[in-house]
C-alpha cells in the first residue's frame, strides 16, 4: 500500500512536469490550429537559451528567466511569421511536415551553436528530497509542480481577463466568425506562438534542471501526445489533468507492470492509453466533441 | 520566378553530386613511398551515446596525428576517415561502403548495435571491425565472428570484476541489484552482475532508452534493498540514475560500467552524491597519466599545438587512447609482414590476432589476441570517486569466469 | 522539318488511350532505356560503393512508394511506417533464419504480416483522421520500437536477426551486384504495381476517399473498406522495404527502424511529389544523397567540417529543403521535372 501511494504521488508530480511541456503545445493548437511536432525542439531551444543566459552571461535568475522567455517568444513569433503563416490554408500533412522541418532546423542550429556536450543548468531549483508522512518527494519535482500551477493560473487569467486572451478564445471557438468580427488571425496566431515560446523557455528551464541540457530533451516532444489527447487538444486545465493521469499511469506501470510484460513498458503504457482514448473518446476528457469523426 | 529558383538549386545539387562522385578518388599520400593505411571510424558523436562517440573519436584522431607527425607507423601514414552514424544502423551501412571505397583496412565502430549491424558486410568484405569495450559476448569467439574484434573485457566481464571486487571489500554477504538500459548491451552488463553475484543478486530493473525520468525505476531498484546498486546507463540517463539513487538510497553503494565514468555524471549528480561510487575501466584514465597520454602531451607542447580539452573533460578519451594504441600496434605488426605493399583487411585481421601482451603504452591492461580469442583481455581497472575525482583503487583485476561466454580456452 | 518535339499537348481520344501504362511512345522509350541502364549497364559499370548507395536509394524508394499509397492516394497520414517495415523485416528474418522456411515463401508471408499488423492501426483510422491518425501511428512507431527491445523476438539476447544470402544459380545476394539486382527487381515490381493501382477500381476508390470521403460514400465507395485496403497495401510494401534492407545489410536490429526513418519516408514523398510514382523514386534519391553530397561535396568547395557538425548542418538543410518544397514547389521534384519538360516541349512558343 505504501508503495502504491508513493508511486502515485511521484507520478502526479511527474505529471505536472509533463503539463508544463504540454501547455505550449495546447497554446499553439488553440491559437493557430497547428499541431506542433516540434514542441520537443522548442523546449530544447528554451533550455539552451536559459542556460546560456544564466550560466554563460551570468544574469541573475529573476532577470534571466524572463529575458530568456522573451528571446524564445521572439523565436516563436518568427516561426509563425516566416514559416507557418505561409501555409495557412494548406493540408494537415503540409502543416505536420512544416513543424517537423522546423524542429529539424532548430535541433541542427542548437547543436551547431552549443555543441554536443551536455550543459548543466545552474542550480536554482532546490535539489534533494522532502519527506512528508513517510513519503519521499524530489524537491525539484515539487518546485516544478509549483511552477506548473503558477503557469496554469497565469494562463487562466490571460484567457479570461485580457482582451487578447479573449480574442484567442474566440478564434479557437470559431475562426470564421471571429474573423468576420474584425479580429486579426495573424495577431492571434503570432500571440499564440509567442506565449508558446515563453512557456517553452520555462519548460526548458525545469526539464534542463532535471536532466541537463542536451539533444535528448527532444525526446520529450513525444511524451506530450498522450497528455494532450487525454486532456483535449485545446484545453489548458486538460493539459494539467492529462499530465497527472499520464504521470501516474507511467509511474504505476513502471512499479507493477514492467516485469510482467517486459522491461521499459512504462513509457509505452501512456501510448496504449492514448490509442484507447482515440478509439473511445477522440476529443479527450475535456475537449469538445466537435472533431470530425469519420 | 520561384520555380526557376528551385530549378537552380536543383542544378547546383546535381552539379555538386557529380563533382563529389569524381572528386573522391584522391591521390594517395604522395610524400611517403608506402601506401597509407586507411582507418574508418563509424562515429556516434550525435545521438544516444554522444559522449562515448566524442571521447573515442578524439582520442584516436589525436593519437594518429601525433604518429603521422613523427613519420607514421614504420614510415607508413595512417589516414583516418570518420563518418557520423548518429547511432543508427542504415547510415552505418552507407558509411561502411564508403570506407570500402577508400580501401579502409579496419573500421572502428562505436556502440554494440552498430558493430552488430555491420558484422555481415564486414565478414563478406573481409574488413575487421574494431570496437573495444562492447557488449556482445558471442563476438569473443574468433571462429564464430572472425572479423569482429572486441579486443577488451566485455560488459559481462566488467560486471563480474566489479562484483567480485565489491564482495572482497564488503564481505561475502554483500547483495547486488542492477538497473539495466533496455538495449541488449545494457542488459548484458546486468546479466554479468547477476551471474557473478549468484545468490546475492536480488534483482534487476530495466529502464527504457526514451525514459526522461528514471524515478519509478530507481525507486523500484531501491525497494529491492540491495547493498550495492549497479547500473548500465550512459550519458544523461547515467546522471539521472546517479541522482535518483542518491536521493532514494543515500546509504547504498553505487557502481557502473566504464562508459559512465564521466565528469558530466559527477558534475550533474553532484560531488557529494558521487562520493564513493565505483566503476570499472578498460583503460587507464588520462588523470592517472598513462605513458600514452604523456607522449601526447609532450607532442602537443613540442609542436606548439593546443592540448585537446576533450582529453581531460571527457574521461572516455582514455578509452580512445586504448583503441588508438592497440590499432597502432596492429598496424605495425601488419606492416612488418607486408613490407612496402598495401595493408589489406585480412592483413589487419592477422595482425590483430598476433598481438601479444601489449599494454598500449600504459593505456591498457596486457592484451593477447589469438585467432580463437578476440577478447584477449579480461582485466580491468577499478575506480572510485574520491572528492569529486576518479581514483584508481585496483589495477588490472580479473573477475570470475562469465557464464554464457563461448569457450575460447581462456578460462 | 524542324518539328522535333513540338507537341502542343497530349490528347487522348478514347478510354483505352487514357488508361495505358505506356501512354506515349516517348514514355515507352524512356522506360525501356531506364530498364536497360538499371539492369544491364549499372551492374557492370558501377563500383561497389555506388551499387550500395543505389541499393539504399532503392530500399528507401520502395518504402516511399508504400507510404505514397496511404498518404498520396488515400490521404491518410502515417508517422509509423518504419514500424511496419520493421514488422516485415523481423517476420521475414524469423521465418527464414529461425524457422528455416524457404525465402520464396517467407517474403510474401512477411509482407502479409506487415500488412495485417498495420490493420490494428488502420482500425483507428476508421474513428479519427488527420492529425489524430498521425498521432496514433506515432504511437505505433514507439510501441514497435519498444517491443523489438523488450521481447526476445530474435531468439538471442541481442535482438539481432541475420539474413542469409539468397542464392539461385549465378545470382547471389552475398555479392554487391546480387543485392543491387534484388533491390532493383523488387523496386521495378513495386513501381509497376503502384502505377497500375491507380488504373484499377481500388486505386480510384482510394483517390475518391482522399478527395472527399463523404461523397465517396455517397456513390457507393466505402471509405472504411478502402482505408483498410490502403493501410494493408501500403504497409505490405513498407514491409518489403524492411525485408530488402535486411538482405542488403545481412542483419537487422531495432536501430534500423527508428522514428527518423518514418519521417524520412514522409520527406521522400513530399520532396518527390505527393501521389506520384516517379516522385517517390526521385525523393528517395534526394533524401539518401543529401548527406552524401554534403559530406563529400563540402571538402571540394574548401569547407572542412567535423563529422558531427556535418550531421547538424544536414539537419538544418533537411528542414530547409522540406520547407522550400512546401513553399515553392508543392508538387515536389517530379512537378519540377514536369515543368521543365513542358517548358521544352512547347519551346519556343510557351503560351
Amino acid at each position: 500500500m505504501g508503495e502504491f501511494v508513493q508511486l502515485t504521488a511521484n507520478g502526479a508530480l511527474l505529471g505536472f512536469m509533463y503539463a508544463i511541456l504540454a501547455m505550449g503545445f495546447v497554446l499553439v493548437f488553440k491559437g493557430s490550429g497547428v499541431i506542433n511536432f516540434s514542441q520537443g525542439e522548442l523546449v530544447l531551444l528554451g533550455a539552451y537559451v536559459v542556460s546560456w543566459v544564466l550560466a554563460t552571461l551570468g544574469v541573475p535568475f529573476w532577470l534571466g528567466i524572463p529575458l530568456a522567455a522573451l528571446v524564445c517568444a521572439v523565436a516563436g513569433v518568427l516561426i509563425e511569421r516566416f514559416a507557418l503563416r505561409r501555409l495557412l490554408n494548406e493540408s494537415m500533412l503540409a502543416l505536420i511536415m512544416a513543424t517537423i522541418a522546423l524542429g529539424s532546423i532548430i535541433r541542427g542550429l542548437m547543436s551547431l551553436i552549443f555543441g554536443d556536450r551536455t550543459r548543466s543548468m545552474p542550480e536554482i531549483l532546490p535539489t534533494g528530497t522532502y519527506e512528508v508522512l513517510g513519503l519521499r518527494f524530489s524537491a525539484l519535482m515539487v518546485w516544478a509542480a509549483v511552477i506548473g500551477l503558477l503557469l496554469l493560473g497565469a494562463l487562466a487569467w490571460f484567457f479570461s481577463k485580457t482582451k487578447l486572451g479573449l480574442a484567442m478564445q474566440a478564434v479557437a471557438d470559431d475562426r470564421v466568425a471571429a474573423q468576420s468580427l474584425g479580429m486579426s488571425l495573424g495577431v492571434v496566431n503570432a500571440t499564440a506562438w509567442a506565449i508558446a515560446g515563453a512557456v517553452a523557455a520555462l519548460a526548458g528551464f525545469v526539464w534542463g534542471s532535471f536532466l541537463g541540457v542536451d539533444g535528448r530533451l527532444i525526446a520529450l516532444g513525444a511524451l506530450i501526445f498522450p497528455v494532450v489527447i487525454l486532456g483535449g487538444l485545446e484545453s489548458i486545465p486538460g493539459a494539467v489533468i492529462g499530465g497527472i493521469v499520464v504521470g501516474i499511469v507511467e509511474s504505476l506501470s513502471a512499479g507493477y507492470l514492467d516485469d510482467v510484460v517486459g522491461g521499459g513498458f512504462s513509457t509505452v503504457a501512456p501510448l496504449l492509453l492514448l490509442l484507447v482514448v482515440l478509439l473511445v473518446r477522440p476529443y479527450g476528457l475535456f475537449g469538445r466533441p466537435e472533431i470530425e469523426r469519420v | 520566378m520561384t520555380r526557376r529558383l528551385t530549378a537552380g538549386a536543383l542544378t547546383l545539387l546535381a552539379g555538386s553530386l557529380i563533382l563529389s562522385a569524381c572528386g573522391s578518388d584522391g591521390d594517395p599520400g604522395a610524400d611517403g613511398d608506402k601506401e597509407p593505411i586507411v582507418v574508418g571510424i563509424a562515429g556516434a558523436r550525435v545521438g544516444a551515446i554522444a559522449n562515448i562517440g566524442e571521447g573515442i573519436s578524439e582520442g584516436i584522431i589525436d593519437w594518429f596525428e601525433m604518429v603521422n607527425a613523427e613519420g607514421g607507423v614504420n614510415g607508413r601514414e595512417v589516414e583516418i576517415v570518420e563518418v557520423e552514424t548518429e547511432y543508427e544502423a542504415p547510415p552505418a551501412v552507407e558509411a561502411f561502403s564508403r570506407f570500402q571505397q577508400d580501401d579502409a583496412a579496419v573500421v572502428v565502430t562505436q556502440g554494440t548495435a552498430i558493430t552488430d549491424a555491420l558484422t555481415p558486410v564486414a565478414t563478406q568484405n573481409k574488413i575487421p571491425l574494431f570496437f573495444p569495450g562492447q557488449g556482445n559476448l558471442e563476438t569473443v569467439d574468433g571462429e564464430a565472428a572472425p572479423y569482429v574484434f572486441p579486443a577488451s573485457p566485455l560488459y559481462a566481464h566488467q560486471a563480474s570484476a566489479l562484483v567480485d571486487y565489491l564482495i572482497q571489500e564488503n564481505g561475502p554477504d554483500t547483495t547486488f541489484a542492477c538497473l539495466a538500459w533496455e538495449a541488449p548491451a545494457g542488459r548484458e552488463f546486468c546479466n554479468g552482475a547477476a551471474d557473478a553475484a549468484e545468490k546475492n543478486f536480488v534483482g534487476e530493473v530495466v529502464f527504457p532508452a526514451r525514459a526522461a525520468d528514471l524515478a519509478p525505476q530507481v525507486n523500484r531498484l531501491v525497494d529491492l534493498g540491495a547493498d550495492v546498486n549497479l547500473h548500465s546507463a550512459v550519458f544523461g540517463q547515467a546522471t539521472a540514475a546517479f541522482k535518483g539513487l542518491c536521493e532514494a538510497a543515500p546509504d547504498s553503494i553505487m557502481g557502473t560500467w566504464h562508459w559512465s565514468v564521466t565528469k558530466d555524471a559527477v558534475e550533474g549528480a553532484g560531488k557529494d552524491c558521487m562520493e564513493g561510487m565505483y566503476a570499472t575501466s578498460m583503460s587507464t584514465l588520462t588523470t592517472d597519466e598513462p605513458e600514452a597520454f604523456t607522449m601526447l602531451q609532450d607532442f602537443w607542447s613540442e609542436s606548439g599545438e593546443e592540448p585537446n580539452p576533450v582529453a581531460l573533460n571527457n574521461t572516455v578519451y582514455s578509452n580512445g587512447l586504448y583503441f588508438a594504441t592497440v590499432l597502432e600496434e596492429a598496424i605495425r605488426l601488419a606492416d612488418d609482414k607486408v613490407g612496402d605493399g598495401p595493408i589489406t583487411g585480412e592483413d589487419m585481421k592477422a595482425a590483430l590476432e598476433s598481438i601479444t601482451d601489449f599494454e598500449g603504452y600504459g593505456a591498457a591492461c596486457p592484451i593477447t589476441l589469438t585467432p580463437k580469442d578476440h577478447s584477449g583481455n579480461r582485466a580491468l581497472n577499478i575506480y572510485r570517486v574520491e572528492s569529486g575525482e576518479f581514483a584508481r583503487v585496483e589495477t588490472c583485476v580479473v573477475g570470475p569466469p562469465v557464464a554464457g561466454e563461448p569457450d575460447v580456452g581462456q578460462n | 522539318m524542324p518539328l522535333i518535339a513540338m507537341e502542343t499537348g497530349r490528347f487522348d481520344e478514347n478510354h483505352r488511350q487514357q488508361v495505358r501504362v505506356y501512354d506515349t511512345p516517348h514514355r515507352r522509350f524512356w522506360i525501356l532505356t531506364l530498364l536497360v541502364v538499371g539492369f544491364v549497364i549499372v551492374p557492370f559499370a558501377a563500383n561497389q560503393y555506388w551499387l550500395t548507395v543505389l541499393g539504399l536509394i532503392g530500399v528507401a524508394a520502395v518504402g516511399g512508394l508504400g507510404l505514397n499509397v496511404l498518404v498520396g492516394y488515400t490521404g491518410q497520414i502515417s508517422l509509423g511506417h518504419a514500424a511496419f517495415a520493421a514488422v516485415g523485416a523481423y517476420s521475414c528474418g524469423i521465418m527464414t533464419t529461425r524457422l528455416g522456411l524457404p525465402v520464396w515463401l517467407a517474403i510474401p508471408a512477411a509482407l502479409l504480416c506487415a500488412g495485417l499488423f498495420s490493420l490494428i492501426f488502420g482500425v483507428v483510422s476508421l474513428r479519427v483522421k488527420g492529425m489524430y491518425l498521425a498521432i496514433a501511428t506515432l504511437a505505433a512507431q514507439y510501441l514497435v520500437e519498444w517491443a523489438l527491445h523488450a521481447w526476445n523476438l530474435a531468439g538471442n539476447d541481442y535482438g539481432l536477426i541475420t539474413f542469409e544470402p539468397i542464392e539461385i544459380g549465378a545470382f547471389n545476394t552475398a555479392t554487391p551486384v546480387g543485392r543491387y539486382l534484388l533491390i532493383m527487381a523488387c523496386l521495378a515490381l513495386v513501381v509497376l504495381y503502384v502505377e497500375n493501382l491507380t488504373r484499377t477500381r481500388t486505386g480510384r476508390a482510394m483517390i475518391a476517399v482522399r478527395d472527399q470521403d463523404m461523397a465517396a460514400a455517397g456513390i457507393g465507395v466505402s471509405p472504411f473498406k478502402y482505408k483498410l485496403i490502403a493501410f494493408f497495401i501500403s504497409s505490405s510494401i513498407a514491409g518489403l522495404s524492411g525485408v530488402l534492407y535486411g538482405f542488403s545489410a545481412g542483419i537487422v536490429s531495432a536501430e534500423a527502424f527508428t522514428l527518423t526513418l518514418s519521417i524520412q519516408y514522409l520527406a521522400i514523398i513530399l520532396v518527390g511529389g505527393l501521389g506520384t510514382v516517379p516522385g517517390a523514386v526521385l525523393g528517395a534519391a534526394f533524401i539518401t544523397m543529401l548527406p552524401i553530397v554534403l559530406r563529400d561535396g563540402l571538402p571540394i568547395i574548401g569547407i572542412e567540417l567535423a563529422a558531427n557538425m556535418q550531421v547538424h548542418l544536414l539537419s538544418v538543410l533537411f528542414g530547409i529543403a522540406i520547407l522550400a518544397f512546401l513553399f515553392l514547389e508543392s508538387k515536389g521534384l517530379y512537378g519540377l521535372f514536369r515543368n521543365i519538360k513542358d517548358y521544352f516541349r512547347q519551346w519556343p512558343f510557351s503560351y
